[in-house]
């Protein structure tokens, strides 16, 4: 009996390595990156552990290399389920950015001390790839590019008008991109590869 | 009223039915003992060096200081802390996984392997039958465009299911994804294929 326990264990981690099971459905495929402050309660409560991570990310990487601002999105990942909690207290504040609400939590958690000696990916984007892009669970992606784009529309003059096409466009722009050029491109940062999709600024 | 051999038997008694049963079926052959049931799968099988293995695995994708891009250390990943913290639970040689009095990369880590003579280097169709029977494997890919990766193989709970799916080896995979994939997932296809090597003492 424990044999086939095993085994029926053993086939559902295998359906786990096959795909992963985060789906982005039709009608949230469309939607066209927004502000960052306009990614709220209602939107992190939809979202699952995967895209909370993209768009951390995302919004992390375009703050970091793009608009060089101070990064706020960047939490470790405990911190997720202090976001939760704050909004579940108080369903009157979830109107409220996640950004904000992150800051709130992120001055209660407590600060590790940093790990020295791991791959430290000092080049700018990091290890946010295209190699990366591709190993990446479907929502993981789609939260990246809400991140990444939300933070070009906050603070990069022009972006809204260079990125108005749905985030899913962008998406299999970039997955074809990489999928059909070498190591060069999959080496390359995501942010490099989207930028090739932006629309040209119409003449006046 | 039925009798059988001298004995009178009521039609409501069903004993006479059972006898003539056990006549009959006297002259059969015993029936051969129960088949013994299968032993449970080594890598659940606590005290097996695939459960210890497996344990050590576990461990090291759970530790929060080895998620990636943490905001004490971002742009980090950790697939050289992992690996070695695995290494070390498995009693594994360690100078070709370090570098000076730190973890090496996991560049150096591939050219430290291919030239160590504590370690040698396993087919890829070899790694999973070697990390099923317990014995720690490192699969390692250098990288010269930037960072390499090392994972380390993962022992199977149904010896043979990965082969016959063609996604084996499976690794423990911890660097920017944390996750058991097949090695295809984990490591880049558009660079030089990942090296398997395995410790020459078991």
């Amino acid at each position: 009996m424990r044999f086939y326990c095993v085994l029926i264990a053993s086939l559902i981690c295998l359906g786990s390595w096959c795909g992963r099971a985060q789906v982005i459905s039709e009608k949230r495929s469309q939607e066209v990156a927004k502000n960052l402050s306009d990614y709220d309660g209602k939107w992190w409560i939809s979202a699952d552990h995967y895209e909370r991570t993209g768009f951390f990310w995302g919004a992390d990487d375009c703050e970091r290399w793009d608009a060089r601002v101070p990064t706020s999105y960047n939490l470790p990942e405990d911190a997720f389920t202090e976001i939760t909690k704050y909004y579940e207290a108080y369903p009157d504040q979830m109107a409220l950015a996640v950004v904000e609400v992150s800051k709130k939590v992120a001055a209660h958690l407590p600060h590790r001390k940093p790990l020295k000696g791991g791959e430290v990916w000092n080049n700018p984007h990091g290890f946010l790839t295209g190699f990366w892009y591709q190993t990446s669970a479907e929502s993981e992606r789609f939260g990246f590019l809400e991140g990444y784009l939300g933070c070009l529309r906050t603070y990069m003059k022009g972006s809204a008008e260079s990125y108005p096409k749905p985030i899913h466009y962008y998406d299999d722009k970039i997955w074809d991109y990489v999928d059909s050029h070498g190591a060069d491109v999959s080496q390359a940062p995501v942010a490099y590869t989207l930028r090739r999709f932006r629309d040209s600024p119409k003449a006046n | 009223m039925p009798i059988v051999d001298g004995k009178y038997y009521g039609n409501d008694d069903p004993s006479w039915w059972d006898d003539l049963i056990d006549k009959l079926s006297s002259k059969q052959p015993p029936s051969p003992p129960a088949p013994t049931p299968p032993s449970p799968p080594a890598a659940i099988t606590p005290g097996t060096p695939q459960y210890k293995l497996i344990q050590a695995q576990d461990t090291a994708r759970s530790n929060p200081r080895f998620q990636p891009n943490q905001p004490d250390n971002p742009g980090a990943t950790f697939c050289n802390f992992a690996t070695c913290d695995i290494s070390k639970s498995a009693g594994a040689p360690m100078a070709a996984l370090c570098h000076g009095n730190r973890y090496a990369l996991a560049n150096e880590a591939a050219q430290q392997l291919a030239n160590s003579s504590e370690w040698h280097e396993i087919l890829p169709k070899d790694a999973q039958n070697v990390a099923n029977q317990g014995t720690l494997v490192i699969g390692v890919q250098s990288n010269p465009y930037g960072h390499g990766h090392m994972v380390t193989v993962r022992p199977e709970t149904m010896p043979g299911l990965a082969t016959s799916l063609g996604q084996a080896p499976i690794v423990n995979n911890i660097g920017h994804d944390v996750n058991v994939v097949p090695a295809g997932q984990a490591f880049e296809k558009k660079l030089a294929p990942p090296r398997y090597y395995a410790p020459n003492r078991r």
